[in-house]
This record gives structure tokens, C-alpha cells and sequence, in this order.
């Protein structure tokens, strides 16, 4: 996709800018609100990747101005603050999404890329599919082989993760950051054991398999030849 | 207090100073008739002394003499029914009224003084005629009646006018408080919905316009230290965050680069749960800013506390096998209440955070929770030290550390951020010390939007 990054902190521009071109989006970066309006005017953006605080003018400025365009490009907030007031107030104006600072890389690259599926028309999928594992997130189901498998909450959660981006790594920490939007003394190792659990209710034929990387976290593997993925 | 209290008070002060007006009325009214009377009924005796006086300089010698009833036969009619005593001045006595029944008077010439006559009050005036001296009396009965008429009457009017000085101290009451109610609500409305407006300032020049300007002042003063606040958290969101996120995308490229390396992907963790835990505290720090500020907003609705606990018990009981602590729940299917449910995880997180810490291997963590017409409220129990009476309440201080509990990890902010959502949503958070060998949390959150 064709993004157009805001972002005024440079180092952050510079990191956020690298890691979407890592990911196969072709980025142009600005570091104020008056550039950002100068560049939408000369070139069309599929994406935005906006910052709120911005000097020259806000963010929510340049939000509007994008809102107006035709095709309209699928807009991504960032901001320093998670009150309330500023989350409807960037999801009123036409915010696709919403991410609060700081936030884990490989967590933006994946907001963007759904927004950019929904931006083609895509539905948000409800039901991801794992080999013989069928995970349905609006309804909270999860069926093995067809046979449904009681989950806990926790664990549905983080199942839902793993197969939103089945081959990823994901580091202890970053499951965390996922589930607890606050982090605990003990988080770390009740991640370890809720694992544990999923691995034993995940035993079956077909069905995909959480192994460790050493030193590095958990990744979800698919049963080989199996359909889905 | 209440207007309506202040002008009941406005009017029992009238009530009761009318009441002393018209009793010091009466005592000053009272003597000074009586004074007046007096005087004006020893003139007329006196008067009455001079006319017998020149009745019986004509007939002294005859009179001494004693022969009965000429005295009586001189008498002019009005002056029948006095007290009358004639005496020679050798005290013989010459005449007495019938009404006197045979009673002696006696006397200071030139004299009026007061008397009693056959157990009646009565005012006597003597006076002296050649050889004979004149005793003139009269009752004072007419006298005593005006007065008592007079106590009478003022006793009458007084139940109307303790009626019209109350009437009339509600109506003043009213009218003086009038402007001080209206101030009031206009002040609520700048308090809770626009903070940006003035009280107007009645072109009066008298107390209540003062009381309006000190006020507006007061509202300014407020108003600035408010902004400032509100400034301070959005300011300190921004200047803390994004330095965070800068150090938080360069661990992830870190790791990323790092590849599988295991010695790398552990430093990097390391740095990644470092900056978790210093978000942590920012968003912790920034959430007190906010309630400091009284500003603290929530995203309020019908909510069911059930699924929000069962996810946070999960957590606990997943905890407490390892550490060899035992876990007991009760609670309905649903607990319906109003609040802003990203909040009530983070006072629940708390809690069972706090619980699990402080329980000792063996021990056991209860919860409990029942739903009603108020509301939800959730107790959640832990056997382990007892917390001293003294410390109730400072375990809810920021940044308080139990003294037991040097080694347990946390940054001391958890029970009181807990607190301070639970208080923001109209409900309470507290400690129940009353069964013995557990410490329990109550959490009370409303069934109703607060206020």
C-alpha cells in the first residue's frame, strides 16, 4: 500500500517509516500538519499513519481534509493519550483505528494491513482458519474437527492471536501487552501457563501446534499440507 | 444549609422579637397608667377633701359637738360613697361611713396614701379643718380593673402579632434570600456544565453583588488551576509516551534484526518488558493526574461485571496452583451494573494482583459476589498477615508499602488507583476487617448512573 506516515518525532518517523517498508508498503513521511496537507493534495495515500500531536496544524485537521478525499485513503491515529475524549473524538472525525503510544511494532503493521483489507472492501474475517482448528472471534467459538472445544476466556484470547498470524513469533512480553492492557508482576508466567493449557486442549489430528522458540517466544505452526493458513 | 431553613429562621427571630416588644410594652404601659391614675384619683380626692372642708367650716362647732348625723346630712351625694372619718383632734371620733363598718382611719394631713379597707386596696387623703381632721377615701377597684383590661387586651393582640411578625419575617426572609438561591444554582451550573461562565453581577452594589464578584474570582481561580491540570496531563501524555514509543519500536527492530538468536531475544526482552512495566507506570501516574484534576473520564454504560471477573479469577487460579494457594468463587451468572468495563478490569487486576501477593503458600483466596438492587458488590478475600486497624486507610495511600511485605513486588499505586476508579464510578472500594484470619476488599459498584 501507499502510506502516508505524520509523524513529527523523528526518530519515531525514521523507525515506524523502516518497518512498513519492511513490510512491502511503499511510505512517505511528514513531519508536520501543513506538509502532510501539501503532500495529500499533490499525491493520493491508500493509508494514512497519522500522529494527533502535530505542530503546524493537529493531526484531527489533516484527518478531515483526508475524510474528504475521494477515493478516501483508510486512516491510522496514533497519540500519547488513551483518554477517552481524544479516542471518539479521532474515531468521530473518520479514524479508521485507534493505537496508543507506545505501541509494539509488529501490533501497527497489523492494523494497517487490515484496515488496507477492509479499505479494498474485505470483511473483517470472524473466522480464522488452522488446519482442522476453526476459530470463530464474534461468536467465541472454536471448533476441532468439527467437534467444539471449551476454552476458557483467557484462552480463547490468545489463541485468537496466535491465528490472526499463524508463523509468527511472539515473544512472551508481546502476548502480554495483547491481553492485559496493564501489566502485572505475574503476567509473564501466567502467559507460560495458559500455553501450557492450550497445548493440551489443542491435542488432535489436523490441528495446529504452539511450539517454543527457544530464548526468543511461541509461534503457532500448521499442520503441514493442511488446508487454511 | 437550606434557604428555606434560613427564612424559618428569619421568621421565628421576627416572632419572638415581637413577642419581647409587646411584653416590654406592657411593662412599661402597665406602671405608667397606673402612675397617671394615681395621680389624677389623689387630685380628685383632694378636691373632694376641699369641698367637705368648706361644707364643715360652717357647721365645726356643731359637729364637735357630736351630735350624730350632721356629718351625714351635710354630705353632698357625690360624695356618698366615699370613705369618710371625721375625728376631733383629740382623736375622739366624730363621723364614720357606713362602709367603713367601724374602722379606724388614720393619717398624715395634706397627705394622699395608699390603704387597706376592709381587705380592699384603697387610697386615702387627710386633711384638717379648724379642730376636726378629715379622713377621704375611695377603693381602688376601678383601677385595678383598668389595668387588668389593659394586661387583657395586650394579651389578646399578642397571638396576632406573633402571627404577623412570622407572616411577615417569611415574606422579608424570602425576598433576602431570594437573590442568594438564584447565585446558588447559577454557581451549580458553572461548577458541573459550563466553566466557563460568570455569575452576572446585580447592579445593586450591596452584599449579595460582593458575595458574586468574590465568587467569580474564586471560579476564575478554579478555572485556571483546572486548565492547568488538564494541560499538565495532555502535556506530560505527549512528552513521556513518545519518547517511550520511540525505545519501544527500536526493541522490536532490535529484536527483529537479532533474528533467533537466543542471548539477543533475551536482552531484548528484557528491554521490552521494562518499557511495559515504565508504561505501566506513566499510564498509572497520568490516571491519578487526571483524578487529581477531577477530570477522569469514563466511557460509562450498562455493564455486567460477571465476564470481567471470570477472566481475572482465571488469571488468579492459574497463579495460585503454582504457588500452592487455594481458591474459592461464588458469584451469579450475571452482575449487571453501570460502569466503564476497561476501568472495573483494571480495579479487578488490582485486587487479585493484591491478593495473590499477599497470601502466603497454603493460604486461601476467596471471592464472592452478589448483585442487587443497587448494585454489584464483589469481595475478594485472602487469608495471610492481618492488616492492623491503624493501617485500614493507608493501605490506600499511594505509594504505600506494607510493612510485612518489603520483598513483594508492585509500585505501591494499585489499591489506590483501584480506589479512585471505583469512587469515579459512584461506588466505593474499602477494607472489611471483620472476620477473623481473612482480609477482604469490597468493591461496590451502582446499578444506576451515578448522579
Amino acid at each position: 500500500m501507499k502510506v502516508l506516515l505524520v509523524e513529527d518525532e523523528p526518530d519515531l518517523g525514521v523507525q515506524v517509516s523502516r518497518a512498513l517498508t519492511a513490510a512491502g508498503h511503499v511510505v512517505e513521511l511528514r513531519r508536520d500538519g501543513t506538509a502532510a496537507l501539501a503532500a495529500l493534495k499533490v499525491e493520493h495515500f491508500e493509508a494514512l499513519v497519522l500522529d494527533v500531536n502535530l505542530p503546524g496544524c493537529s493531526g484531527l485537521d489533516v484527518l478531515q481534509v483526508a475524510h474528504a478525499l475521494r477515493p478516501r485513503p483508510v486512516v491510522l491515529l496514533l497519540t500519547a493519550r488513551a483518554e477517552v475524549g481524544d479516542r471518539v473524538a479521532g474515531l468521530n472525525a473518520g479514524a479508521d483505528d485507534y493505537l496508543t503510544k507506545p505501541f509494539a511494532m509488529a501490533e501497527l503493521l497489523a492494523r494497517v494491513s487490515s484496515m488496507g483489507r477492509r479499505g479494498q472492501g474485505g470483511a473483517a474475517e470472524s473466522v480464522l482458519p488452522g488446519g482442522s482448528l476453526r476459530l470463530d472471534a464474534q461468536r467465541r467459538r472454536v471448533t476441532l474437527g468439527g467437534q467444539s472445544i471449551a476454552l476458557s476466556p483467557r484462552e480463547f484470547d490468545l489463541l485468537a492471536i496466535f491465528m490472526q498470524a499463524p508463523g509468527r513469533v511472539f515473544s512472551r512480553d508481546e502476548l502480554c501487552e495483547r491481553i492485559w492492557e496493564r501489566s502485572h508482576d505475574y503476567d509473564t508466567r501466567t502467559v507460560e501457563i495458559y500455553i501450557m493449557r492450550l497445548r493440551k486442549k489443542l491435542d488432535g489430528p489436523g490441528a495446529p501446534t504452539i511450539e517454543t522458540v527457544r530464548g526468543c517466544g511461541y509461534t503457532m505452526k500448521l499442520p503441514c499440507g493442511g488446508p487454511g493458513g | 444549609m437550606r434557604a428555606c431553613s434560613l427564612k424559618l429562621q428569619f421568621a421565628l427571630l421576627s416572632a419572638v422579637l415581637a413577642v419581647l416588644a409587646l411584653g416590654l410594652a406592657g411593662a412599661v404601659l402597665l406602671p405608667v397608667v397606673r402612675h397617671r391614675q394615681l395621680y389624677d384619683l389623689d387630685e380628685q380626692l383632694a378636691r373632694d377633701a376641699a369641698v367637705l372642708q368648706g361644707i364643715f367650716a360652717a357647721k365645726e362647732a356643731e359637729i364637735l359637738a357630736g351630735t350624730p348625723g350632721v356629718v351625714a346630712g351635710l354630705l353632698p351625694p357625690n360624695l356618698r360613697l366615699r370613705y369618710l372619718e371625721v375625728e376631733a383632734l383629740d382623736g375622739r371620733v366624730l363621723h364614720r361611713s357606713g362602709n367603713l363598718r367601724g374602722l379606724d382611719l388614720t393619717g398624715e394631713v395634706g397627705r394622699a396614701h395608699p390603704a387597706t379597707i376592709a381587705g380592699q386596696a384603697a387610697r386615702l387623703r387627710t386633711a384638717r379643718q379648724g379642730e376636726l381632721v378629715l379622713h377621704v377615701g375611695t377603693r381602688l377597684g376601678t383601677l385595678d380593673k383598668t389595668q387588668r383590661d389593659l394586661a387583657m387586651s395586650l394579651l389578646t393582640v399578642l397571638p396576632l402579632v406573633v402571627l404577623g411578625a412570622f407572616g411577615g419575617g417569611l415574606l422579608l426572609g424570602r425576598r433576602a434570600v431570594r437573590p442568594i438561591a438564584a447565585l446558588t444554582a447559577a454557581a451549580e451550573t458553572i461548577s458541573t456544565e459550563r466553566p466557563g461562565d460568570r455569575l452576572p453581577v446585580p447592579p445593586t452594589g450591596d452584599e449579595v453583588a460582593r458575595l458574586t464578584e468574590v465568587l467569580n474570582r474564586s471560579f476564575d481561580r478554579l478555572q485556571r488551576a483546572y486548565e492547568a491540570a488538564a494541560r499538565f496531563s495532555a502535556d506530560a501524555s505527549h512528552q513521556l509516551k513518545t519518547p517511550l514509543a520511540v525505545m519501544r519500536a527500536g526493541v522490536d527492530a532490535l529484536g527483529k534484526m537479532g533474528g533467533q538468536v537466543p542471548e539477543v531475544q533475551a536482552e531484548v526482552e528484557v528491554l521490552r518488558r521494562q518499557s511495559r512495566r515504565l508504561t505501566t507506570m506513566v499510564d498509572d501516574l497520568l490516571l491519578l493526574a487526571q483524578v487529581d484534576a477531577g477530570r477522569l473520564e469514563l466511557e460509562s454504560g450498562p455493564s455486567d461485571l460477571q465476564p470481567l471477573l471470570e477472566r481475572v479469577w482465571e488469571d488468579l487460579e492459574a497463579l495460585a496452583a503454582e504457588q500452592n494457594v487455594s481458591v474459592e468463587r461464588s458469584w451469579p451468572e450475571a452482575l449487571p451494573c453501570h460502569a466503564d468495563p476497561r476501568r472495573v478490569a483494571l480495579i479487578l487486576q488490582n485486587l487479585l494482583e493484591n491478593a495473590i501477593k499477599y497470601t502466603p503458600p497454603g493460604g486461601r483466596i476467596r471471592g464472592v459476589a452478589t448483585a442487587g438492587a443497587a448494585g454489584v458488590e464483589c469481595r475478594i478475600a485472602n487469608t495471610g498477615a492481618p492488616i492492623a486497624a491503624a493501617q485500614c486507610e493507608a493501605i490506600f495511600e499511594r505509594f504505600h508499602r506494607s510493612g510485612a511485605g518489603e520483598n513483594v513486588p508492585g509500585h505501591g499505586l494499585g489499591l489506590n488507583i483501584a480506589r479512585a476508579l471505583a469512587r469515579a464510578h459512584g461506588g466505593d472500594l474499602f477494607l472489611d476487617r471483620d472476620e477473623a484470619g481473612w482480609t477482604t476488599f469490597v468493591l461496590r459498584l451502582p446499578r444506576a448512573p451515578a448522579g
